[in-house]
């Protein structure tokens, strides 16, 4: 099959691994994390631990298994991929979500990355050295990104690096994914390991400040205040949907670099591997650098105000104060920023992969001719984005695509592949060249748990907080038509996905061939 | 951090570490391939 000869694949295991793990590794590992642990402290765990065993772990192995399988048919996108596992027509409509979210995430997610390379180069020529506040540096910030009282947001600096970060993108997808995304994971996961290990090491050894000590800010992550924070849903709800984010489960960006492996090529331990490096740098990196520091520094009371305000308020408003006043702290916080920029495109690079392989795959549009077509596309689609900032495009896309409709995606994808192509074959097709035996009580929570559980979890969406994001509860006049913007770009993206879908498969050879259509029929 | 927040940290990271440590020997020996590349699900009702 032509398709399938074309396809390079990965170089190395190794690169393969550092890919996935990329994949997984993000913003949210050094900024989000810490964030939603710090709040409930050391009960945070429990659910967090739950959530990645019954939840995380299975639906990586099983998205790397949907994705291993997919490609096997020349399908390197989730429509094609859910239409192997289940033939029936709208199968491959529900996989538009394994495109759709993660392109829409990255026409934000590029934008958040550039702030930590503007950052690390203020950082190395001291921009911002006298501004010694966190009220301060939130001006610096805002100052930055070009919010004040005009009715854009946008700043020549941030604007710039914004460019540098999408076009590095760009030409990074556009390349094969062994040249690229793989030549580029190669080096930067062990570079932010060191990175993150030099900070943590750093953060460590921090000499007390004012009676203060490390200990303190560790107890804001580790230490049991108070068990009872467990009865409360919110602080499932949030290790839940941290397990989510972090993994890259849900998203669909999985399943296309799974679609790279070769049918017999090992999924269950790489997938392991993949969340293990994830739980490294989430869990021991993660937690020992922002918190631990701002405690030192600041004091419980004031890191929790902090905290408070937002994801970005410890690692941009907060941090940039606390290197002022450490030893080597220009060369620190250069550090900090580098790697958070590292972990933000290890992810990026790949979020428009399954756009560009649906292209590539379904469409027949050559790689480099796809990847400008993007490019064009997202660039335009960024605009409104970094220039209506302050009026909420960024949070009405995340909620929608990063938040609920990973969710969702999430229990689509587990119920098809549980229950519709059934797990008896699925656990058969998972096992093909494992270098790892599943224990076989996994066999059970993927059948029975992991669907329950995220089942549930849309539910508790839907109960919680999905009419008042449909209704716009508590937003701002003048904030309404710039949601409303946003919503109509995924509107715009899904419906050229949809068109795209009808027809790829009303005119591509390989869904009218005899051997291909009923091989796999469940 | 009380001594149950130093040993439950310590634990989880020393569990985390070990994860790694499995994972990535194995793969960089790959050893103990299972040489069924096909295995099979447990039966309804077999002890797990």
């Amino acid at each position: 099959m032509s398709e399938l000869a074309r396809r390079t694949g990965w170089a190395t295991r190794f690169g393969l691994i550092m890919a996935m793990s990329g994949n997984a590794v993000g913003l949210g590992n050094f900024l989000r994390f810490p964030g939603k642990a710090a709040p409930y402290g050391g009960a945070f765990m429990i659910p967090y631990f739950l959530a990645l065993v019954l939840l995380g772990v299975p639906l990586m192995w099983i998205e790397w298994t949907i994705g291993r399988h997919g490609g096997a048919h020349g399908h390197g996108s989730a429509p094609g991929m859910f239409h192997r596992l289940w033939r029936r027509p709208i199968s491959k409509y529900l996989g538009i979500f394994g495109i759709l979210l993660p392109a829409m995430v990255g026409i934000y997610y590029i934008y958040i990355e550039s702030w930590s390379l503007g950052y690390a180069w203020q950082t190395a020529v001291g921009s911002y050295w006298d501004q010694t506040s966190v009220k301060a540096m939130r001006g610096v910030f805002h100052n930055y990104l070009g919010i004040g009282e005009g009715p854009l947001s946008f700043s020549g600096q941030a604007y710039g690096f914004f460019l540098v970060a999408f076009l590095l993108n760009i030409a990074i997808m556009s390349l094969s994914i062994s040249k690229g995304i793989e030549f580029v994971a190669k080096y930067a996961m062990p570079a932010l390991l060191v990175l993150g290990v030099v900070l943590a090491a750093r953060v460590l050894t921090l000499p007390p400040v004012e009676g203060r000590t490390i200990a303190d800010g560790l107890a804001q992550i580790w230490h049991v205040k108070d068990w009872s924070v467990l009865a409360k849903p919110d602080v499932w709800l949030a290790a839940t949907g941290q397990i989510f984010f972090t993994l890259s489960v849900g998203l669909g960006m999985v399943h296309s670099y799974a679609s790279y492996l070769h049918k017999r090529e090992d999924v269950t331990l790489s997938g392991l591997a993949a969340c293990g490096t994830n739980e490294f740098v989430e869990v021991i990196l993660g937690s020992t650098i922002a918190i631990p520091a701002a405690v030192v520094f600041f004091g419980v009371t004031h890191t929790q105000e902090i905290v408070a305000g937002g994801t970005f308020s410890i690692g941009f408003h907060a941090l940039p104060v606390i290197f002022q006043q450490m030893p080597a702290g220009q060369f620190f916080g250069t550090l900090w920023f580098l790697l958070l920029f590292l972990a933000g495109l290890t992810s990026s690079m790949a979020m428009f992969t399954p756009l560009l392989l649906f292209l590539e795959d379904e469409l027949r549009i050559p790689r480099k001719k796809a990847a400008l077509c993007i490019g064009a596309g997202v660039f335009l689609m960024m605009q409104p984005v970094v220039l209506f900032m302050h009026h909420g495009m960024v949070d009405e896309l995340d909620y929608w695509m990063g938040d609920f409709g990973l969710v969702l995606f999430g229990a689509i994808e587990v119920t098809i592949f549980a229950w519709i192509f059934g797990l008896d074959r699925g656990w058969k097709e998972m096992h093909l060249g494992a270098d790892l035996q599943v224990p076989r009580i996994f066999y059970y929570i993927m059948k029975y748990v992991t669907p329950v559980y995220a089942l549930t979890l849309v539910a508790w969406y839907v109960r919680r907080s999905l009419w008042a994001k449909v209704s716009m509860e508590g937003v701002a006049g003048a904030d309404v038509p710039y949601l409303w913007l946003a919503r109509l770009m995924i509107l715009g993206v899904a419906a050229f996905l949809v068109w795209g879908v009808w027809y790829a498969w009303r005119t591509h050879p390989k869904f009218f061939e005899g051997a291909d259509a009923t091989e796999d029929a469940p | 951090m009380t001594l149950f927040s130093w040993i439950y940290m310590l634990a989880v990271w020393a569990a985390i570490v070990a994860l790694n440590v499995f994972c990535f020997a194995r793969i960089f020996t790959k050893r103990n391939r299972p040489p069924n590349h096909g295995e099979q699900p447990p039966a309804d009702g077999e002890e797990t």
